[in-house]
This record gives C-alpha cells, sequence and structure tokens, in this order.
C-alpha cells in the first residue's frame, strides 16, 4: 500500500503548524486559564487544556517548532559529516579508504542509543548536547551509504568522460558523484529524521532533553503522566502527533530508496 | 577445527576492537564533563577533600595512558566507581538491578517472537490479499509508535481503567514478579514485533517460490514435514540475525519501559542517574549495558552460523 502521499501531506500540514504557529495558534503557548483546566476538547479549545488551563493544540504547535527544528539538524550534521567521510574514502580509496572501512566496521558495532543517554547525561540538558551526541553516533550510517554510492558511480562512463576532458579531480566529485550518490543518502535523512524525532521525544520525556519550559512533544506526555488518569487527552494527542510523523517520515524515506532501485 | 567453529571465533575476535573502543569512549566521557570533573564526579555536596580524594583515584593528574592504564585496571577488577548520591558502589548497584532487566530482556524477545513469527507467516501465506496488504500497513504504523507512549497508554488502560495487571513497581512474590513483568514485556514486544513479521515474511516468501520447497513437495513433503524441515529451517536464521542487530533498540525499549512502569532495573537506574548528573553510575551502566549489546550481536551472528551453513563473512 502506498503511504507515502498521506506521509507528505501530513509533514507538509506540520511544517505548516509550525512555522506559522505565532500566527495560526489559537493561544499563545504558555498563557493559563486557571478557570478552564483539564478540559476536554471543546469548540474553544480543540484539544483541550492542560492542568494549567493551557491550550493544548497552540503548545503543540508550539512543541512541532522545538522538534522539526531539533530534527532537521539532528540528521542533516551527521548526514554531511558522514557523507564527506564515507563519499571521500571511496573516491580517494588506497589506505585513507581501508582506515575509514576498518573504522566503520568497528563504530558499527557500537551501542548507540546507551552511547546517546551516556553522552546527553554527560554534556547536560539542552540543543547543543543532543546534536552533539546525534553527530558522534548518527555519522557511521551514513558514511557507510555513502561509501557504497560513490564507490558504483565512480566507475560509470561520464565520470570518465569527465576525467578524459581535463576536468580536475575535485570538480569531477562535487559535481559529477556526489550528485549522482545522493539519492540513497536522501532517503536514509529522511528516514533518520523520523528516528530522531522519537528518540529526541523520548529523552525529553525523561528529563533528558530540551530544558523544560520549551514547548516538546515527549516533554507534553511527560507532563501529561500524572493527570492522565482522569484526563486521556492529554496524552493522546501529542502521542498520536509523534505516530504520524514517524510514520509519515518512515514512508516517505522507503519510498524514495524504492524509486531508485 | 571445523568450518564453523571457525568462523565463530573469527566473528567473536572481531568483538574485541569494539569492546576496546567502547571502553575508550566511556573513559573519555569524563573529558566532556563540563567544569572539574572531579568535582562532577564527588557530587555536588563533596568536600574539598572527597574531590581531591576523586582526583587523586581516578588518575585526573596522571599522564591520560597512565590513567587509562588504572581505568582499564580498575574495570577488570570490577571497580566502577562510587555512585555520588547513594555512595553505593556502581557494580553492587548493577548485581542488585540486572535481575529485572534481564526478565524484561527475556520476556520481551520471546512476546517479540510469539507475535512477530505467526504474523509474518500469515503475512507470507496471504501476499497481496485485501487482509494481508491492510495488515502490513498496521505494522508500519506500529513500528512507529514510541515505546514510552505505548507503554503508558497500555498502563492507563489495561493498568488503571480494569485494575488487572500493576502499572509500577514490583509486586512481590514470583506470581507478582511475572504480572509485573506483563505489561513492559507487551510494550517493547509490541513494537518491536513488527520487524520481526517483516523479516519472516520476506524469507518465507522468497523461500515458499525457491526449487527446493516445490521438489519437496513433489515429493509428497507436507504439512508440519515440510514445515519443519524445509521452511523453518531456512527462515530462522535471517530471523535470529535481525533480533540479534535489533538487540540495541530492545534494550533501549528494556530502558524506556523500565522507567514508565517505575520497574528498579538497569535502564531506570541509567536514567535517574543520567538526569541526576551521578556520573560513575552513568559511566559503569554504560560499560555494562554497552557490553552486553556488543556480546548478543555476536552471539546472534554465531547463532546463524551454527544454524545456516551458508553463512560466510568478509
Amino acid at each position: 500500500m502506498r503511504l507515502w502521499p498521506f506521509g507528505v501531506v501530513i509533514i507538509s500540514a506540520a511544517v505548516a503548524a509550525a512555522l506559522l504557529a505565532p500566527w495560526l495558534a489559537p493561544y499563545p503557548p504558555g498563557e493559563q486559564n486557571l478557570t478552564a483546566i483539564n478540559q476536554a476538547p471543546s469548540v474553544e479549545h480543540w484539544f483541550g487544556t492542560d492542568p494549567l488551563g493551557r491550550d493544548v493544540l497552540s503548545r503543540m504547535m508550539y512543541a512541532l517548532r522545538t522538534d522539526l527544528a531539533l530534527v532537521v539538524p539532528a540528521a542533516g550534521i551527521p548526514l554531511l559529516l558522514g557523507g564527506l567521510i564515507g563519499g571521500a574514502a571511496a573516491y580517494v580509496g588506497g589506505i585513507f579508504d581501508t582506515g575509514v572501512r576498518w573504522a566503520l566496521d568497528v563504530f558499527q558495532g557500537m551501542p548507540a542509543y546507551v552511547l546517546l543517554v551516556a553522552l546527553v547525561a554527560v554534556l547536560g540538558n539542552g540543543a547543543s548536547s543532543l546534536l552533539i551526541a546525534f553527530t558522534l553516533m548518527g555519522w557511521i550510517v551514513y558514511a557507510r551509504i555513502a561509501r557504497t554510492e560513490v564507490r558504483r558511480v565512480r566507475e560509470d562512463n561520464y565520470v570518465l568522460a569527465a576525467y578524459l576532458s581535463g576536468t580536475p579531480r575535485m570538480l569531477v566529485f562535487f559535481r559529477h558523484v556526489i550528485p549522482n550518490s545522493r539519492a540513497q543518502l536522501m532517503a536514509y535523512f529522511v528516514t533518520d529524521m523520523g528516528m530522531a524525532l522519537q528518540i529526541i521525544a523520548g529523552l525529553s520525556f525523561f528529563g533528558l532533553g530540551v530544558s523544560q519550559e520549551t514547548p516538546e512533544l515527549g516533554a507534553m506526555i511527560a507532563d501529561a503522566r500524572l493527570y492522565i488518569q482522569t484526563n486521556l487527552w492529554l496524552g493522546l494527542f501529542p502521542g498520536v502527533a509523534l505516530v504520524l510523523l514517524g510514520l509519515s517520515m518512515a514512508s516517505i524515506g522507503d519510498a524514495m530508496r524504492e524509486r531508485r532501485r | 577445527m571445523s568450518g564453523r567453529a571457525q568462523l565463530a571465533l573469527r566473528r567473536l575476535a572481531q568483538v574485541l576492537p569494539v569492546l576496546l573502543l567502547l571502553l575508550l569512549t566511556v573513559f573519555a566521557l569524563r573529558a566532556i564533563l563540563p567544569g572539574d570533573p572531579a568535582r562532577s564526579i564527588a557530587g555536588p555536596r563533596a568536600t574539598e577533600a572527597q574531590v581531591e580524594e576523586v582526583r587523586d583515584r581516578l588518575g585526573f593528574d596522571e599522564p591520560l595512558p597512565v590513567a587509562f592504564a588504572s581505568f582499564l585496571e580498575d574495570v577488570t577488577q570490577g571497580q566502577l566507581g562510587v555512585s555520588n548520591r547513594t555512595h553505593q558502589p556502581v557494580a553492587e548497584l548493577i548485581v542488585q538491578r540486572a535481575p529485572v532487566t534481564l526478565s524484561i530482556a527475556i520476556g520481551a524477545v520471546a512476546t517479540t517472537f510469539l507475535i512477530g513469527i505467526p504474523l509474518g507467516w500469515y503475512l507470507a501465506l496471504r501476499r497481496g490479499r485485501a487482509d494481508a496488504d491492510a495488515a502490513s500497513a498496521v505494522l508500519i504504523a506500529v513500528v512507529n509508535v514510541p515505546a514510552f507512549w505505548l507503554g503508558l497508554m497500555l498502563s492507563i488502560l489495561v493498568g488503571l481503567r480494569w485494575g488487572v495487571l500493576p502499572v509500577g513497581g514490583l509486586e512481590p512474590g514470583v506470581t507478582g514478579w511475572i504480572r509485573s513483568m506483563i505489561l513492559p514485556c507487551l510494550t517493547v514486544g509490541l513494537v518491536a514485533a513488527p520487524w520481526v513479521a517483516r523479516s519472516v515474511a520476506t524469507s518465507i516468501g522468497g523461500i515458499l517460490a525457491s526449487d527446493f520447497v516445490t521438489t519437496a513437495r513433489s515429493l509428497r513433503f507436507s504439512g508440519w514435514s515440510l514445515f519443519l524441515h524445509h521452511l523453518l529451517r531456512n527462515a530462522l536464521p535471517p530471523t535470529v540475525t535481525l533480533l540479534a542487530l535489533q538487540a540495541g533498540s530492545l534494550l533501549f525499549g528494556a530502558v524506556v519501559v523500565e522507567q514508565v512502569f517505575a520497574l528498579p532495573g538497569l535502564g531506570s537506574a541509567l536514567l535517574e542517574a543520567a538526569a541526576s548528573r551521578d556520573f560513575a553510575v552513568v559511566q559503569g551502566l554504560t560499560l555494562v549495558l554497552g557490553a552486553a549489546i556488543i556480546l548478543v550481536n555476536a552471539a546472534g551472528d554465531v547463532a546463524v552460523a551454527v544454524l545456516d551453513p551458508r553463512t560466510r563473512w568478509d
């Protein structure tokens, strides 16, 4: 079944909601209305209100801002770093490639999730620790994909033609090799953003993500924990949003990967 | 030595550099501690003398190779430092909390197989029909459900609304232990089962179409004997590999559900220590959990080599 068109719709809606939150959100994200706490969804509050009387929909729109702004670099920096290392290794070859291949084999065996928690624990909460941890753990897969793809492309006739016409090696790399080995990397990038979203939300749920005051989907679910028995909506909406976003990114990533086969 | 034993040994030899890198990484964690690392490790309430003691014991004044050597010596002797909150030795904490994590891990793997394998067969045998298509769409959705959220929702529905199972902490006794494990295992199992189901469906699909099954059928093999000798034997290795490769995320799932269900395991210890900046505990648990994942991955590969004589590693 083709899910990716739904994915594109959901992601577009999420990006629009995040970008336009200051204009679209019905209430300011921190505005408390103590006369209307823990409400079920209604016409005034589409997704209900939390124990402080804050509008859940508005908070979720701002939470999307936080999450999407983190997810793009959390997958994007490893993409650039890993892509460059793996791509350069395959292009240059020789001892450099052997070294990188050996390093990848060793690094790939490392327990990424546990080290991610440890790194965030040591570096402290906040966006920069999350990004450092994701970069250190995430570049490996990208480097592996880039290495495979560049090895495939580097023997192609148009690359050979570029050499023979006297184009410098560096220029061939950036003008011909990279554009033609990009597809699989981009497919994994989209999938990876979905995984990063789940992990960032999970870390924030446990108090290891961004600071407590910032609206964030995982942190919203954590806040809902104490009240969820009386107000299930509180945990339901942010959770469903996480599932839908993860599903969308995964299905788009899958579709991109298969299209190139 | 037989070929398979050689393969197994070679795979185990590949583990050594990975373990060494893990040791180096865990050792290096203290280098990225913000501020004075000795003070962070000793904890916020430590006296000047205690900070000095930590600095001396962990060799912060010594050159890095010397410090790493003494770190290695401590680790090999099972000395993983002392918690700065509870002053409990980390090794003791690990021994105390490992049973919960082991129970969840074993229970979760069992649940994953019990849900995943039949589901995979169903998908493979009914490939292309509407119900199998719908089921695979649901599976893709389930993969994207965060374990912590699923755990929370299950605890509300099954635990609080129906009041059937405990939602937090360990109940006393053996039955209580098992009852406390059901929801956590189900949470991890539900999230992990789609991976297994997909892998089983793919390999069964390939096997059903293969020549040896046609031959076996023409020789009047059918039912259980076809299943056991031809299908299961060939479908199992890729599933075991997948499960071993998923060990990391399964273990992370266990980490997550322990905290959601307030169970005293290694994962909740890691998250508590992380939240309270208890550095020695973070370091010790990262080392032990990390090494466990690395070894499980290797064990999975070795198991595949035993199950499938065609295995080759390059």
